[in-house]
């Protein structure tokens, strides 16, 4: 039989770096809080495991308490209690011992062999501060260990003494928390629990039970005492405890409120904060006055301001965009299109493949279909890692934290928290995780809002398209990337107050609490590791998606019918290709780009939103040089990319990819958090009605700012006007939708 | 034959291409690179139950 060792403790604590360091494996980390949703698991890899035991791992969701009201302590708690895990790895956090330990009290009373893991203690050190190790396990009664999870340091040897003291199965002596009245009405119900109550207990959650028809088991009668003195409901529907005997624990309850003057769950979390005090007096040593600010509260007192957070995110995430599509990233996307597939691989293989007597047809497949759709696409994907890079490392220091912080003063005037923008900010790499991210999202209208606009942030998949028109069309224009990232963070405000004024959305947003974590100088390792996974994705659906679909991609527009027979075109328009494009292109001659090209373009975003470069690859063999081409100015050569755009309908198409329902694998997964089709038909309906709408005015009023008026153009203000009214006309379902963040 | 053998590896590549598709739509990882860098992982269809590490 397997040994489950779980590691628990507060959100961004340092599980999943643990986890990560003791099982081999490569969860995602992210430095914000509520990282981990679901719980996973692991075989530990211990160095030295002489009985080669199977020693399953658990990673539980970060909690604050064992309290029933979150879905992450739900998870966590049913877990703990239900399966009861042979030991607990309690990580916390050193540099915030006082808050960390809280959560800790409460894992000791569950009666499951216990060890706590001090982390980032080199951070500690650091600051000077001093934990004195012994004195905390020996007034918490478990075995306290230092660790940086980081580093490495004590993973080894924490993960050895909990396989240690999972063998033993002995369970932590209780830290004397309570005291007084609290301790009494305690007793109390412990007794209560032990001798009257006899019913079964009723389990209605996922299965593993082991004790159903049995009475409390005494490893856990604390800690159900603890929760029915703190009147828990699920407890309380678990334990299905008998009517005198609920109104004898009732009384006891009642008169320690009374004597307490205080209610029951404050009277809880007042001792145990009364007892961590008490033990932060003998365990910690503080270097800096109490008061005095740390490093990381003087940059936040700069970066969080609330005048210069938000221009500094946005200078912030211009360079980022600037550096990643313009600069550095387009310097290695350049020699990767113009060098390595535009001088080495076609004309290697345009020499090549004849050479050896391959026909025509074929080496057009291979060179303008495979290589030209393909490389179009692995062509952008070096800037897709400059840019995972730099998130990356926001990341890691702790910046996106405080970004989630910042937009929730901007985010709640419009009826949407900074909670909202945690899956937003998973969402810039791949729409799928960010939109699955929103289930810590306990409002549903919030959660429903959320997954509708997360894909408005450009996903990475988006940057090909925003590089290659920005490339190509735009002259290299260095403020088209960041441009898109705030376009996409405009789509999501403007939608938020729309759909704050529908009755399906109204009411006011859920508070937003949410730690900071220190910042800290990021691990390159880690950096690395998070751009590579992030990056691999498009590395891998360009050798399956793209590949597939450029074969298919060159055979239509290569193939057509010519004097009432199916054959080779020498004119794309006379292709299949064309045939089917045509078809749809009236609707976006409005938008201004209403090639059949484009149109198939847009149309197959849909598969993979770099299906758009690669179309275009295919068709125009972007991969052989354009964006060399642009650099040397000679955009009469780029003839067939450039007629397809003015300008102006270069903007209109990149607005409209960009807003416009996202890929297939993304509906599926707003299909999944929704649960719903026709939530989900709203979702797809409203994204690209939005998309529409958008790109339709840039053009429209784009046009008219060039052209004499016409009546037509009265169709864009009015649309416009519309738009302006629904985004400055009262709520009428406000009530009082002001700013209220909370930092933790 | 050159033809052929060229052609061959064509068809190859992208039945290939075909069956990583099928066989990662099936596991419910179409949209991703896997699950080691995903805090969702558990919610995947394909990866219900299963733990990912050191498999």
């Amino acid at each position: 039989m397997a040994i489950r060792i779980a590691l628990a403790g507060n959100p961004n604590s340092g599980k999943t770096t643990l986890f990560n360091a003791l099982t081999g494996a490569r969860q995602y980390v992210g430095n914000w809080p509520g990282v981990t949703v679901e719980r996973k698991e692991g075989k530990l890899k211990l160095n030295s495991n002489s009985q080669q035991e199977d020693i399953i791992l658990q990673d539980l969701p970060g909690v604050y308490s064992l309290s029933p009201y979150t879905l992450e302590e739900v998870i966590a708690r049913n877990y703990l209690v239900d399966d009861k895990p042979d030991a607990i790895i309690n990580i916390v956090d050193g540099t915030n011992l006082e808050r960390n330990l809280y959560l800790s009290t409460q894992l000791a009373e569950l009666g499951i062999p216990m060890l706590i893991a001090v982390n980032m203690m080199d951070v500690v050190r650091k600051q000077g501060d001093h934990i004195d190790l012994s004195q905390l396990s020996r007034q918490m009664g478990v075995a306290v260990m230092p660790l940086s999870a980081l580093t490495g340091e004590g993973a080894q040897a924490a993960a050895q003494t909990a396989v240690q003291l999972a063998r033993e199965g002995r369970s932590p002596s209780l830290p004397h928390v309570f005291h007084g009245p609290v301790e009494h009405a305690l007793a109390h119900i412990e007794d209560a629990l032990e001798h009257r109550h006899h019913g079964p207990l009723h389990h209605h959650h996922e299965g593993n039970l082991t004790h159903d028809g049995e009475a409390v088991p005494a490893s856990l009668r604390r800690w159900y005492a603890i929760k029915l003195f703190e009147r828990d409901e699920k407890v309380l529907a678990q334990l299905r405890l008998a009517a005198d005997v609920r109104q004898d624990i009732e009384q006891a309850i009642t008169a320690c409120e009374a004597e307490m003057d205080d209610d029951a769950q404050s009277i809880i979390t007042n001792q145990r904060y009364a007892y961590i005090q008490s033990l932060m007096t003998v365990a910690l040593r503080r270097k800096r006055a109490a008061g005095e600010l740390s490093t990381s509260d003087r940059i936040d007192r700069v970066v969080t301001n609330r005048l210069l957070g938000f221009p500094i995110f946005i200078a912030v995430m211009f360079l980022v965009y600037y550096i990643a599509v313009t600069s550095i990233g387009a310097v290695v996307t350049d020699f990767t299109n113009d060098t390595f597939f535009g001088t080495w691989i076609i004309p290697w293989l345009e020499r090549q493949l004849p050479a050896w007597g391959v026909s025509d047809w074929l080496t057009g497949l291979m060179t303008e279909g495979i290589v030209g759709g393909v490389g179009a696409v692995l062509g952008f994907v070096p800037q897709m890692f400059v840019l995972f890079f730099m998130l990356a490392i926001l990341e890691d220091i702790g910046y996106m934290a405080r970004v989630a912080f910042i937009m929730d003063r901007i985010f709640r005037r419009f009826g949407l928290s900074g909670k909202s923008f945690i899956p937003m900010l998973i969402g810039s790499g791949c729409s799928v995780p960010g939109i699955m991210a929103s289930r810590t999202i306990e409002n549903q209208r919030d959660r429903r809002m959320t997954i509708i606009t997360t894909s408005f942030i450009p996903c990475g998949a988006k940057l090909p398209i925003i590089a290659l028109i920005a490339g190509t069309v735009l002259g290299g224009a260095w403020w088209v990337g960041p441009l898109c990232y705030f376009i996409g963070i405009a789509a999501v405000v403007v939608s938020g107050i729309i759909l704050k004024k529908t009755r399906w959305f109204a009411g006011d947003p859920a508070p937003f609490v949410m730690e900071l974590p220190a910042y800290h100088l990021s691990s390159l390792q880690g950096v690395l590791r998070s751009t590579w996974e992030r990056g691999f994705s498009f590395i891998k659906r360009a050798g399956t998606v793209i590949l597939l679909s450029s074969i298919v991609i060159w055979f239509l527009k290569s193939y057509g019918w010519v004097d009432g027979q199916f054959a080779a075109v020498e004119d794309m328009d006379h292709s299949v290709l064309a045939a089917m494009g045509n078809v749809v292109a009236p609707l976006f001659s409005p938008l201004g780009f209403g090639t059949w090209q484009n149109t198939v373009a847009t149309v197959l975003g849909l598969v993979a939103k770099e299906e758009v470069v690669n179309v275009f690859g295919v068709l125009y063999g972007v991969g052989e040089g354009a964006l060399d081409l642009v650099d040397e100015g000679a955009f009469d050569k780029l003839a067939p990319i450039a007629m397809n755009f003015t300008s102006l309908a270069a903007i209109s198409f990149l607005t409209f990819n960009l807003l416009c329902a996202p890929c297939f694998a993304a509906i599926g997964a707003i299909k999944r958090e929704m649960n719903n089709w026709r939530w989900t038909a709203f979702a797809v309906g409203y994204q690209t009605v939005f998309a529409y709408v958008i790109s339709f005015i840039i053009y429209q009023l784009g046009m008219m700012a060039t052209t004499a008026f016409q009546p037509m153009h009265l169709l864009p203000l009015a649309l416009l006007a519309g738009l302006l009214y629904l985004v400055f006309s009262p709520n009428p379902h406000e009530r009082t939708l002001k700013p209220q963040a909370a930092q933790a | 034959m050159a033809d052929i053998l060229i052609g061959g590896l064509v068809l190859l590549a992208a039945v290939l291409a075909a069956g990583k598709i099928i066989k990662d739509k099936r596991a419910g990882q179409s949209a991703c690179a896997g699950c080691s860098g995903c805090a969702h992982q558990r919610s995947c269809p394909g990866s219900q139950g299963q733990p990912h590490a050191n498999q």
